[in-house]
């Protein structure tokens, strides 16, 4: 009898130091695995984690080569709930007063993709396994919904307008069970709503048809050469409105065409000078608007016309319709110098004769009909030039050239004339030549130079930049500023045998 | 009555003075319409914003030579001229000067191309800067260009001087 109080006291001594020798508290708890879920699931908890005896074979594909933490106890394995949580891609609770456990997968915004065409809608939900989930139709107002099952969301809730008045809301619906719910808005009239089969990895919903008639879709890009200019097509499926932008530093255009999408379809186009790039985005979804933009390797003029479900762009502003003032002219366009006769050099080395004909051959570029009074690098008298022109009977005479002052001096562009049947030429030229450069304003001056003084016609000498100049050399030296002289002195014509009509 | 005498003597050398003073004046003014002709030096100012110019530079040379002696100068400017430079391409010399009838014939070295830079503006003061120069003097209406004793089609390619050339105010400020 005496001893039994010294059992006790031995029992109650061990009962004391139990918790010591065997610090984790074994249990049972309730565990939520991507929204299944499993009653009385062995536990301990041991240094402020849980560890729980698990089946991770569901999660398998989400380890990545990494070992998760575990602990081997008798038959089982238990895994650390923290180590579970580091993982990427997974979210994971511990509710120590219900001792629930929730382990789902997270669902961040960039998992959700939604892309517009001009009639469909469509949503994409990239899960990084596959998932069981409910859908259906709620009606007043009418949404369409998908319930996926062990999905924590981050954040917490997501709203975002998709134009027309269609939004879509994330939540997270419920936590143990995990529930997120997605939420589309749809129109007063819901069109059919496409839901994937459940479970499912990619979750893609469908509404097509849910816009009727509201905007074009780009579809292509070309750029082509078309009479010696570049011409960008864009293509459309129907025309929509739009807008153009003449950005410079640096030079680009942009054209916003509303209402419009971006087919999935479009692809880069080859380029060429003048565009360096082509970009195109969904510049807005409400009203829907693509942007596209050329990038420009230097300022140039464009023209923009529309054919239906066309948008034509032409770098350099030149179209056929136009010259048909020119047609059936006969247009003399000297290049001055050539052969020994370098005229002035620049002082990097560039030659003004080489600069001339590649001017001039860019004006016959542009003009068919015009005439050149040489085509390589030769030399001409100066009556020579004279009679090569009296010659082919020519309607006008332009003699191009660069300037040149000692010392590196000069600048700008001068346009010289000499008999009074010139000047009005020489006025309209000029006018061209300094808005398309926007070089200093040299002026319209007489001067007795021999060309224009004895043409049988109407003549001017262009300036166009002053290659003594080194700034101005370098703008020679580029194809599209010698495009730009090109182009002035056929706007110049032009407006000079357009006038008073 | 001493004093008298002394203060005629003063006032007749006084008088022989002036004298002297006034024909030694009148000689040299006379001797100097005989040898100096006045000329303008059409020198390139570069300095307007509006682009360079051929400015006007009355001078004086002497009767002989005058031609000659004129378009030294427009190649070596006198020093005080400040703000306008010879026109003409570093290294020209002038290697004959005629006149016949009313025409100049003005013979310069083959620097007068080769060293040519370019451009028409400065090809107008090159070649005007010369015509102007020589047609300023009396009796001058036309200049032949000459390089190394041959007539050449072109300095620079924008204005022929194949014939004699008369005078162009257009480039003169």
């Amino acid at each position: 009898m005496e001893r039994i109080p010294e059992a006790y006291l031995f029992l109650a001594c061990l009962f004391l130091i139990t918790p010591f020798l065997y610090p984790q508290q074994m249990g049972k708890c309730c565990i939520y695995l991507l929204g299944e879920k499993l009653d009385n699931v062995d536990y301990f908890l041991e240094n402020d984690d849980v560890y729980i005896a698990l089946d991770i074979s569901p999660l398998s594909s989400l380890l990545e080569k990494q070992q998760l933490k575990s602990v081997k106890r008798g038959e089982k394995i238990f895994y650390s709930l923290k180590g579970l949580n580091s993982l990427k891609s997974l979210s994971c609770n511990w509710d120590g007063e219900k001792r629930n456990a929730d382990i789902a997968v997270k669902l961040k915004r960039e998992n959700i993709i939604w892309e517009r065409s001009p009639s469909s809608l469509t949503f994409q939900i990239n899960l990084p396994l596959s998932l069981p989930f409910e859908t259906g139709i709620l009606p007043n107002p009418p949404r369409a919904f998908v319930d996926i099952k062990g999905v924590h969301l981050f954040p917490a809730k997501i709203e975002e307008e998709i134009g027309d008045n269609l939004r879509i809301r994330v939540a997270q619906h419920s936590i143990s069970p995990d529930i997120v719910r997605f939420v589309i808005d749809l129109p007063p009239s819901p069109p059919k709503v496409e839901f994937p089969p459940s479970p499912s990895k990619q979750l893609k919903i469908s509404l097509p048809s849910v816009f009727k008639g509201k905007g074009s879709e780009l579809e292509a890009i070309e750029v082509k050469k078309v009479n010696g200019s570049v011409v960008a097509y864009l293509k459309l499926t129907q025309l929509s409105e739009y807008k153009t932008l003449l950005l410079k530093n640096p030079p680009r255009l942009a054209i916003d065409i509303t209402p419009s999408y971006l087919s999935p379809l479009l692809a880069s186009p080859e380029i060429c000078h003048p565009i360096s790039q082509v970009r195109w985005s969904q510049f807005s979804n409400d009203p829907p608007t693509v942007r596209v933009v050329f990038e420009l390797k230097e300022q140039t003029d464009v023209d923009i016309r529309s054919k239906p479900s066309l948008i034509e762009v032409k770098f350099g502003s030149f179209f056929e319709k136009d010259l048909r003032e020119l047609k059936g002219l006969t247009i003399v366009i000297d290049p001055g110098h050539g052969g020994s006769d370098p005229g002035a050099i620049g002082p990097s080395g560039l030659q003004e004769k080489d600069i001339n004909l590649d001017i001039a051959k860019r004006i016959k570029n542009l003009l068919p009909n015009a005439v050149l009074t040489r085509e390589d690098d030769v030399y001409i008298t100066l009556q020579g030039r004279v009679d090569f022109a009296t010659q082919v009977n020519a309607d006008v005479f332009i003699s191009v050239h660069n300037n040149a002052l000692p010392n590196g001096k000069g600048t700008g562009t001068e346009t010289y004339y000499f008999r009074e049947d010139s000047l009005e030429l020489a006025q309209y030229i000029h006018k061209a030549l300094i808005s398309k450069l926007g070089l200093p304003d040299g002026g319209v001056r007489r001067r007795g130079f021999y060309v224009i003084k004895n043409s049988p016609c109407p003549s001017v000498l262009i300036e166009g930049a002053y290659l003594s100049n080194p700034e101005e050399e370098k703008l020679l030296g580029s194809e599209g500023f010698r495009q730009k002289i090109a182009e002035a002195v056929v706007e110049g014509l032009k407006q000079y045998f357009g006038r008073g009509k | 009555m001493k004093g008298d005498r002394k203060f005629i003597v003063l006032l007749i050398l006084l008088v022989v003075f002036l004298s002297l003073v006034f024909y030694i004046r009148a000689e040299k003014a006379i001797r100097e319409r005989k040898i100096w002709q006045e000329a303008e030096l059409y020198l390139a100012d570069f300095s307007s914003p509006k682009g360079p110019f051929l400015v006007p530079v009355k001078i004086k040379v002497e009767k002989d030579n005058t031609l000659y002696s004129v378009i030294e100068l427009l190649i070596n400017p006198p020093p005080y001229l400040k703000g306008v430079s010879s026109p003409l391409p570093k290294g020209t010399r002038l290697l004959s000067a005629e006149v016949k009838g009313d025409t100049a014939y003005l013979n310069f070295s083959k620097e007068l191309k080769e060293n040519f830079s370019g451009g028409s503006t400065n090809e107008m003061l090159v070649v005007y800067g010369i015509v102007n120069t020589a047609c300023s003097i009396n009796g001058i209406k036309r200049v032949q260009i000459l390089v190394d004793g041959k007539v050449i089609e072109s300095l620079g390619g924008h204005l022929e001087i194949m014939e004699p050339l008369e005078p162009d105010k257009e480039i003169v400020k």
